[in-house]
């Protein structure tokens, strides 16, 4: 079973950025995870490599929560088996 | 001697080291007592004519501060991060504490984050602007160091960083001093910080001939003073110091390792690496800063040195130093043990000093076999040296001509 988009994100997040895999949860938002917002245009890069889905500056940001992200990247094509 | 009303002298209450000898006060200190050369073939300058440098052993920057920190940061940073928590610590500071506005940085870096710099170049070349970092400008800037490491403390007091070459850490601490003395701090977070080993960088220094081309014998490269010296050997590293005032010191009963007592500048106005032969102002940054502290050349009983293994270096400062110095105080230079970590180089050889008067032991002049018949100096030389230090001077001179020399004095 392929992973899905949160955890191929949850991935990003601990191996780029330091997070504890435990702390990325749907609700959790990117300031909670310390990516304030020059970690977020960091994070918009590693994630357009990763599912090659452009994010824009108004649909990723410190306020947003992984489960938005998730829903951004889900509905521009990530592949996953949410 | 100076108006005592003048004088002030800064206690040095802690220290904290990462050098090439180790991570740590203890290593690095027990790696210099030792005379215990680090230089090395580095893979990572595989292809180059020198590819020798002195690195630190071991620092693993995600475990030390944690990768969710560590990734945003340049490795200079990291260093000075690790090696000022060390300081506090060892001054039995608690940031948690303090009154943060009473608490000021000041850095001494030359080269900034140039690792992050040419990564983030390389970046660009192969896959467009595009994809250039966005952390790359706080990353690299020069000034950062000192920004984070107020962030890590709390310290918001004033924050800078000074850049004068090799002496960038000497000028460091002495801006730090006369902060202190002017009131606008009770602490000070004083040193410096280096991470420039990536291949420009070391080119460049080969191109201008100021590294030792001793490639196939890495460990006899940095032999300051030595008859054979060649250049010097390329490091990194990081020195921090808490200066404080001393009642201030007082007041929490704080333990004094030593105080910074004097400190004195010049410009040499003569050539943009080249020392003016004459030493004439090297000689005047080293009366200035005795007249600062007090005291007559005769007080002085130890040199830490810049001694950086370059021909002509060594030379215009050991002929400063016997101008200077009637009563032949004990000489050395760590950079046999250190090589040259450029902007951290006078932080680490300040809290060098400063274990030398609170231990009485000057360490030895590592790689110094057959001294140059034309430097007539007492280097400390085969084994570290059991002697009481009351008042020390240490020396540093950049590129750009930029003297900074410090008195540091026992407690």
């Amino acid at each position: 079973m392929s992973p899905t988009v949160l955890q191929r994100l949850s991935g990003i997040l601990v191996s780029y950025f330091g997070v504890e895999e435990h702390e990325v949860t749907p609700d959790a938002t990117f300031a909670s995870l310390d990516l304030d917002s020059l970690a977020i245009v960091e994070f918009a890069m590693v994630a357009e490599k990763e599912f090659g889905v452009v994010l824009g500056e108004d649909e990723v940001s410190p306020r947003a929560r992984i489960g938005d992200a998730v829903a951004v990247l889900t509905a521009k094509g990530a592949a996953g088996n949410d | 001697m100076t108006d005592t009303a003048e004088e002030f002298h800064a206690a040095v209450t802690g220290v904290g080291l990462v050098t090439p000898g180790g991570v740590g006060v203890r290593p690095s200190w027990q790696a210099i007592l030792a005379g215990r050369p680090t230089a090395s073939r580095d893979t990572s300058l595989d292809g180059m004519s020198v590819d020798i440098t002195c690195r630190i052993p071991g620092f693993d920057a995600d475990a030390l501060l944690g990768r969710r920190r560590a990734w945003r940061l340049d490795r200079y940073v990291h260093l000075a991060l690790v090696a000022a928590r060390e300081a506090l610590t060892d001054a039995g500071l608690d940031p948690a504490a303090w009154d943060g506005t009473r608490v000021g940085v000041v850095m001494g870096n030359a080269l900034g984050g140039v690792g992050t710099f040419t990564a983030q170049h390389r970046t660009m070349l192969a896959e467009g602007a595009d994809k250039v970092s966005s952390l790359l400008i706080p990353m690299m800037g020069v000034n950062m160091v000192a920004g984070y490491l107020a962030m890590d403390c709390g310290a918001h007091g004033p924050n800078l960083v000074t850049t004068t070459a090799c002496a960038s850490a000497t000028t460091a601490i002495g801006t730090a001093r006369d902060l202190l003395r002017a009131g606008r701090c009770d602490i000070v977070l004083a040193g410096g910080a280096e991470a420039g080993l990536s291949r420009p960088i070391v080119a460049g220094f080969t191109r201008m001939g100021a590294l030792s081309g001793r490639v196939d014998d890495p460990a006899r490269a940095s032999r300051p003073f030595d008859r054979d010296r060649d250049g010097f050997v390329a490091a990194e590293g990081a020195g921090v110091l808490v200066l404080e005032r001393p009642e201030h010191a007082r007041a929490r009963g704080a333990r004094v390792l030593a105080r910074v007592s004097g400190y004195g500048a010049s410009a040499d106005a003569h050539h943009a690496t080249a020392p003016d032969p004459a030493g004439t102002a090297a000689e005047a940054a080293i009366r200035a800063a005795l007249a600062d502290a007090g005291l007559s050349a005769s007080d002085v009983d130890h040199v830490n040195a810049h001694g950086t293994s370059t021909a002509a270096g060594d030379a215009v400062e050991a002929r400063v130093l016997r101008r200077v110095f009637p009563r032949r105080p004990a000489v050395t230079s760590v950079k046999g043990v250190t090589g040259h970590p450029l902007g951290a180089a006078g932080a680490i050889e300040a809290a060098c000093t400063a274990l030398s008067i609170s231990e009485s032991v000057v360490p030895p002049t590592a790689n110094l076999e057959s001294q140059d018949p034309e430097l007539d100096l007492d280097v400390v030389r085969g084994g570290p040296r059991t002697v009481p230090v009351a008042a020390a001077t240490s020396n540093s001179f950049g590129f750009g001509g930029q003297n900074a020399v410090l008195v540091l004095t026992a407690n």
